[in-house]
Parts: structure tokens; sequence; C-alpha cells
């Protein structure tokens, strides 16, 4: 009887021990040498393969914008790395052999590799390539070539196999000294580490949302970064110059009595302006987060130069201050802005505020007309149409939608609305300090240090249309800045025809003409070439309005029979 | 036939004139502070149904007005700038009209409103100048 307990407990730890080993069991791993590596798949991003008649590597970019990288595997077989599966396959239709091949991310890692249906294997003992060729034709494998190191690789045959062959190889062969997968690793230059968490840029269905509500950004970064020749005005209550920003925020100006030049006055509620130019311009680097045109500049510009309080929780500048500010954005020797972002507004429409925005909109970018940016408005529950400034006409009107694509009950609507983004929930204020809570769900950067909505320099937390019509901004800044001579009723129509349709068929009042498409807008906005489609044909080929300085490359597909010559001294720049 | 209609009338008059007694000099809101937005302070009504409510990211409050606070109202007095935490779940009795189109504020667009505005036209601590 006394020997119970100790059964017992042999029992319990031999089930332990069992149940520890069934689920590790469970775990798909691979070898790496003698050390066993567990990983899980990640379904966010694929690697594609498909062969194609001749890879021209210059336009690679520009054919497939919906891959983030690809690799040229050898003269007619492309790898293209996407996060956008469903439209890079249904592009590649017409293509033949297509494989699609799963990412790994292995545990306690933060890389991204890919499983083909290679393996490489080092033999204890030189062989003979007759050898080599008997023992991939014992375990179902092509011999591929042998390295300059001495290991083999092989090709497996049997699909979806690839690490389960390797590992067999590995554990039961006494010929090997290692067996292991042939990776493709995704090597990012940079690697901001809340990128994964900007659904709005990417959305893979991260936090429950659903795949590809987005602004396609990944996908127009493919064609531009945009350029530090376009300036922003983020008109707002102020912004500092973020370790995110890389010293491109300009000096500014700050309406009424108080000259910060454009900063944010130390208050905790104060931290509006930076969340808004983070989404438009935060650095592509190895820190925070990535901004949708992460090369402009960004002209501050304070409007809310008031601490908040019971008798005034607003904190804004009175309406001839605000015109002034407006004025001050965008005016040649003052702030030069090309876009003037906007996520405020409310209060009565006022002459010398509606006079300085249409002045922005039509003799602002030299005559061209600056593009002028604003926030629907959040409080649909109350009112019916859009928040002023917006109601002005040719203003670009931007409402909220969540990351499922739905409209949040608080974005405001009406005929004047032009587009949506994704973006989260509403804050509150603290009702003793007026500090916000923030309660949305978008990243970005927030005042540094403690001054910010939450502590450290980033926050998880903004939303409203606040964080909706930053989007477009740097989605326009992208497109300027590889079309710096379109028009700002230009720009508007493009971005307007360029939305993925949303909610009913065409223009509706909730989505207005739909999700802004960064991608199609940016692609929209190249010059257009107009002329012949022969090689050799006399007539001129157009280039129009090119970029001063821009580089024109000529490519031809099939490759010409005649010299180039020809259409190079053929095309015009207008 | 008429005196039952008649006894109803007798009993029913305390009851018609206490209730009109009641009302003379008393406010009609009582409340108290939920939460702050661009357009004032978010008030918790808590004696009557007001068709409004408060919706944020965390949840949604019925029965939540954003009150603009005038200046010499009495309640910045009471209540202090900023508010004084120990007082603030004092319930408190006011009166408000709708807040004009003329008088929002410039907000930003990242928080929340109430989805009726108003403007507070009388404030007090007891409900009826009778109790004082």
């Amino acid at each position: 009887m006394k020997k119970f307990p100790i059964y017992l407990l042999v029992s319990l730890i031999g089930v332990f021990l069992f149940a520890n080993n069934f689920n590790n069991e469970d775990i798909p791993y691979y070898w790496e040498g003698e050390k066993k590596h567990y990983y899980e798949i990640n379904t966010e991003i694929l690697l594609i393969e498909f062969t194609i008649d001749r890879i021209d590597e210059q336009n690679i970019n520009v054919a497939f914008p919906e891959a983030e990288t690809y690799r040229i595997k050898n003269d007619t077989t492309l790898q293209l790395i996407t996060r956008s599966k469903l439209s890079l396959l249904d592009k590649l239709s017409d293509k033949k052999d297509i494989i699609q091949h799963p990412a790994i991310k292995v545990k306690g890692t933060n890389s991204t590799s890919f499983i083909t249906d290679e393996i490489s294997v080092l033999f204890k003992s030189k062989k003979s390539e007759s050898e080599v060729i008997e023992f991939a034709d014992k375990l179902n494998l092509e011999y591929l070539t042998e390295t300059s190191y001495g290991t083999h690789l092989f090709r497996v045959l049997e699909g979806g196999r690839t690490v389960a062959v390797a590992n067999s190889i590995q554990e039961n062969n006494e010929e090997v000294v290692w067996s292991n997968p042939n990776f493709v690793h995704l090597i990012s230059l940079f690697n901001d580490p809340l990128y994964p968490d900007q659904y709005y840029l990417n959305n893979s269905g991260q936090g429950g949302g659903t795949a590809n509500i987005d602004i396609n950004a990944p996908e127009a970064w493919g064609i531009s970064f945009g350029c530090d020749e376009i300036r922003i005005a983020v008109i707002d209550d102020g912004v500092e110059n973020h370790e995110d920003f890389d010293g491109r925020v300009l000096a500014g100006f700050t309406a009424g009595v108080i000259n910060t030049g454009g900063l944010p006055l130390n208050h905790c509620s104060k931290g509006h302006g930076v969340n808004c130019a983070g989404i438009i311009a935060a650095s592509h680097n190895d820190i925070g987060l990535k901004g949708v045109a992460p090369n402009s500049q960004i002209v501050p510009i304070n409007i809310f130069p008031n601490i908040p309080g019971p008798l005034n929780p607003a904190g804004a500048a009175t309406n001839a201050e605000i015109a002034t500010a407006i004025n001050w954005a965008w005016r040649p020797d003052r702030g030069d802005a090309h876009i003037l972002s906007n996520s405020w507004g409310g209060g009565n429409p006022n002459i010398d505020v509606t006079t300085q925005i249409t002045n922005a909109r039509t003799i602002g970018r030299n005559n061209l007309g600056a593009i002028v940016i604003f926030s629907s408005g959040n409080s649909h529950q109350t009112f019916s149409g859009v928040n002023y400034p917006a109601t002005i006409n040719g203003v670009i009107t931007v409402g909220a939608i969540n990351r499922n694509g739905n409209i949040w009950n608080y974005s405001r609507r009406g005929p004047e609305m032009d587009l949506v983004a994704p973006s989260g929930g509403l804050g509150n204020m603290d009702p003793f300090t007026f500090c916000i809570n923030p309660n949305g769900d978008v990243v970005t950067t927030d005042r540094e240090g403690a001054l910010g909505y939450d502590p450290g320099n980033y926050t998880d937390g903004f939303g409203g249309t606040s964080a909706a019509a930053p989007q477009v901004a740097g989605v326009v800044a992208l497109m300027l800045s590889v079309n710096p001579n379109l028009t700002e009723p230009q720009v508007r129509t493009i971005l307007q025809q360029t939305a993925t349709d949303m909610g009913a068929t065409g223009f509706d009042n909730t989505y207005g003409f739909g999700r802004v498409n960064a991608h199609a807008a940016v692609q929209a906005a190249l010059p257009n070439i107009t002329g012949s489609d022969y090689l050799c044909s006399t007539t001129p080929i157009t280039l129009e309005n090119p970029p001063p300085g821009a580089t024109v490359t000529w490519t031809t597909n099939p490759r010409p029979i005649c010299s180039l010559q020809a259409p190079v001294r053929a095309l015009q720049q207008t | 036939m008429k005196l039952p209609v008649l006894i109803l009338t007798l009993f029913s008059i305390p009851f018609l004139w206490s209730c009109e007694k009641d009302e003379i000099g008393c406010l009609p809101y009582e409340g108290e502070i939920f939460s702050a937005s661009c357009n004032g302070i978010v008030v918790k009504v808590t004696n009557t149904q007001v068709d409004s409510f408060f919706e944020w990211g965390g949840g949604t409050m019925d029965n939540a007005i954003t009150v603009r606070i005038p200046n010499g109202i009495g309640f910045e007095e009471f209540f202090g700038t900023p508010i004084n935490k120990t007082k603030a779940n004092q319930r408190f009795y006011f009166d408000f009209r709708e807040l004009l189109r003329e008088e929002y504020n410039t907000c930003t667009m990242s928080t929340a409103e109430a989805t009726q505005l108003v403007y507070m036209t009388n404030f007090s601590l007891d409900r009826c100048k009778a109790d004082n």
C-alpha cells in the first residue's frame, strides 16, 4: 500500500513526459546540422514561382507591384514574394508551372523563410557523381549540383515533402553529416518593428481583420517611396521632430500669440499632429513604423495652441488665426506645401477659413493647386452631412472604415464624400487631466517620452477619421513624386477613379468613391506615353509631363529586331 | 353618478398641487461627470432619459450628453480647474439648451462626442431652491 504514491508519481511523470514528447512531435521542425528548429507556417506571406519566356529584370517591380521582392531563380524562372496572394495569382493566371512555396517562422525568431523544393546534403565522404545520382534515385530526388563548399543540392520530386525528406535523410542515413531544406530567406533592408501591426497599409487578416482591407501601400512602394521635394503641411496641434522622421520636419507655424514654430505645446492632449504625421511620413528604417510616403517633408502647422480645460476643451485657435495658419502653409514664401492634411473640423462655416482653403487649392503649388484633404468627421450619430471644412468644394473628404471594411458608426457621410481608409475606434478625454485616452487600433508615432498618448514614442491606439485622412495625404505625396505636374483636379480625379469601390456600386454617400488604392493611384499618376506601338515607326512617341530631371528607361517586349536609336530619338518630352 | 367623479377630483387636488410645488425653482436634470470631449464635459444624466449616448472605442454609455460649461455658472467654481478628483462623484443638477451650430468648437477627429450637444443654462448642487 505504501508503494502506491510512488507508483502514482512515476505514472504521472511518465504521462507528462509522453504528453510533452507527443506535443513536440506535433510541431513541425527541420534540422540545421545537429540542431532541431521548430517552426510554424506563416500564412501572411508566400513565395510564388513560375516560368516565363524572358525575365525583364528592369521592370519586375512595375510588372508585379504585388510583390514585396523577387528572386530570379534561372533564365526563365521567377520567384515573387507577396502578401497579396490572390491578386498576384489572378495576374499570373496565364503563366506556366506556378508553384506556391509556404513561409515559415522559426520559433523565437523574427525571420521569414520559404520552403522550396530543394534540399542541401553534406556527405561524410567524397562521392562520385554516379554515387550521388544513385543516392538521389533511391530517394526520389533529382540531383542538381555540387556547391563550391562541397554540399550537394537535390530537388525533392514529391511535392510538399521537402522538409520531411530532408529530416528523414538527416535522421536515418549514416552517409550524411547534415541534410536540410534549402530555404529562400526574406532579407529585408528595413525592419520597422511595428509594421506587422499596420493593417491599414497591408491587411493580412492580423488582429481579426479581413485580408486586403488596406490601401495597397506595399504595392505602391514598388513604384515610389516618395521624395523629399514633396512637402505636406500637417495642420493640427503641432509636430515635433520625432525619431522616426529622420529630421524631415521643417520649420512651421503656430496660430495665435504663442509662437512655437509648429511644435506642439507640452500637454498630454497634444499628440494628435504627431500621430497624423507618422501615418504620412514615418521613415522606413529599423525603428517604429512605416509611413505611406517615407521620404516626404512635413510642414508642421499648429492650430490648437491652447491648453484644454473644462471651459475650453478644444484648445483651438480662432477662425482668423486658423485662416492665417492655412495661408502660411501653402504660400510659396512660407510653408510652400504641396499637400494640406487636415484631421480636424467643426465650428461654423467661416469665410476667412473657406477663402484660404480655396486659395490653397487654386493658386497653391505654383498655380497647379495644393491638394487639400480633410477628415469627414466623427459625429455621424448626431449630424447628417460631413463636417465643415470638409464641405468646401474641391476638398478631398475622407471617412473611416474598420479593418473588416465596414463603415464606422461615427464616420460622417454625405454627397461631399470622396474616399474612405481603414482606421480604429474613437478615444475620449480624461475629464480630470484632459489627456486623451486612445481607444483605437492604428499604430503610429506618438509624442516622444511621457508627453504622448502612450508611454514611449509610439501608440497603437489612434483612430477616428483623423487616422484616415493622413493615409490619403501620403498617397498623394507618392503620386506627386512620380508626376509633380499633375493639377489639383487631376489628382482628385485619379484618387476617385482608382479607389476600390465599397458599399453600393459606384459613388455613394457613405464610402464616397471607395477605399483609397495607393498602388492604382500612383500607377495612374505616372506620365502617359502616347505614340505608335511599332518600334520602328517614324511617328513620334510622347511622354507627357515627365518629372523634372527624370530618367526615362526604354525597354521593349519582345526583344527589338531593329536598332533602339530610332524610338529614343523620337521620344519627346513635353 | 357624479359623486365618484367628485371624490376622485378632490382626492387628486393635493397631488396636483404638490407636483407643481416640487417643480418651482427645481432643476430638471441630475447628472455626474463621465468623461470629456472636444465640445465640453460628458455628463451622464441619472434622473431621466435623454435621447443621447456617448460611443467611443472603449464602449457605449447611454444617457450621456456633452455639456458646454459657461464661465461663471458655478460648475468650475465647485469642481475646479482641472476637475478635482475627490469631488468627481458629486451629483449635480442642471438645465440646458441645445448647443447652437455657431457654438461648436473646432476639434481634432480622433475622439468621441456625445450624440447630443447642449449648453448649460443653470447649475446647482441642490435640485430645488427650497432645499437650500
